[in-house]
């Protein structure tokens, strides 16, 4: 009986070949050849050696990431339904038509002067008799 | 939604005991794939946290896939940018670099014939290595890899026969396979 090579149960153990007529003759051989079964064994066992290095590392402690993203998440919301809001407000307060206001200046008339006020000029509050005068330099 | 992904939710919004689930079931393996990819312990430990980091913050929309091949593949993609970098900062010198990653693998593998078997996928080449780490230790299928490194299946699977024959022949010589 010829055995199947040992590259080709690497291959059939590795799962890696396509052609389904060629997968059945090593399967049948299988069936009927321990030597070829011990063989593809020993392989399964070297690829779960090769395939199962353990790092132990130091533990890891459960991350806070989360709950602070979801907190700046939420703050960067806020801030933009605001921003959001204000430009909405702003933008449509353009589209509204708007009545002209105009002021217009208003002139106040000077009122007279009181009655007994009249006959006066600016001077005459300000003014000394010469009599007067003179008591108030010799003082 | 199934029960790894509802661990993974709980996780997500601070159960502290499916944390320790998901940490117990997955930080070995993501891991040694950090450390077979980078080949310093320091920054397998500093990979694993941060794709636990980034796997927290995810909104997983679409959980399609299992909670194993989002954390390999975010750890694989951090894993390849350290290694560029640690590489550039290393320059050519050689011995340094193995005589570094033989220390780096004590750190974290404790049992000796782990630590042989890492020893030799770190001596394979950048692209088989990389296969043989995405099939083993990240759980991916041969079209997930052929997705991920853009490569055609037909070569993936080259890789990944070559990878594990190398392998073999240097475990066989170093006496860890009969």
């Amino acid at each position: 009986m010829n055995h199947i090579s040992e590259d080709k149960i690497l291959e059939y153990a590795l799962e890696i070949i396509d052609n389904d007529k060629e997968l059945d003759e090593i399967e049948l051989h299988l069936k009927e050849c321990a030597e070829c079964r011990k063989q593809l064994e020993v392989i399964h066992n070297e690829i779960n050696i090769i395939g199962n290095v353990r790092g132990r590392g130091q533990f890891l402690s459960i991350p806070e990431v989360n709950r602070k993203h979801r907190l700046a998440y939420t703050l960067f919301k806020a801030a933009a339904l605001i921003i959001f809001g204000f430009s909405l407000g702003y933008g449509t307060s353009n589209w509204t038509h708007r009545e002209t206001i105009s002021i217009l200046p208003t002139y106040l008339k000077p009122s007279p002067p009181a009655d007994s006020l009249i006959g006066f000029a600016a001077s005459d509050a300000t003014h000394i008799d010469e009599e007067y005068h003179n008591l108030i330099l010799d003082d | 939604m199934s029960s790894e992904w509802e661990c993974f939710r709980r996780a997500q919004q601070g159960d502290n005991s499916a944390w320790i689930n998901l940490t117990k079931d997955h930080q070995p393996r993501l891991l040694s794939l950090a450390l077979l990819i980078t080949g310093s312990s320091a920054a397998a430990e500093d990979i694993v946290q941060e794709t636990f980091i980034r796997a927290f913050r995810a909104k997983i929309k679409n959980n399609t896939g299992t909670v194993q091949g989002l954390l390999s593949t975010i750890a694989y993609r951090l894993a390849l940018k350290e290694l560029k970098r640690l590489k550039r900062n290393e320059g050519f010198d050689n011995k340094a670099i193995v005589d570094k990653k033989q220390n780096s693998l004590a750190d974290i593998l404790h049992d000796e014939r782990d630590r042989l078997v890492a020893e030799t996928i770190c001596s394979l080449d950048n692209k088989h290595r990389e296969i043989l780490v995405l099939r083993f230790y990240a759980d991916h299928s041969y079209n997930e890899i052929a997705e991920l490194t853009k490569l055609s299946l037909g070569t993936v699977k080259s890789r990944i026969f070559y990878a594990v024959k190398r392998c073999r022949e240097i475990l066989r010589e170093k006496g860890i396979l009969e």
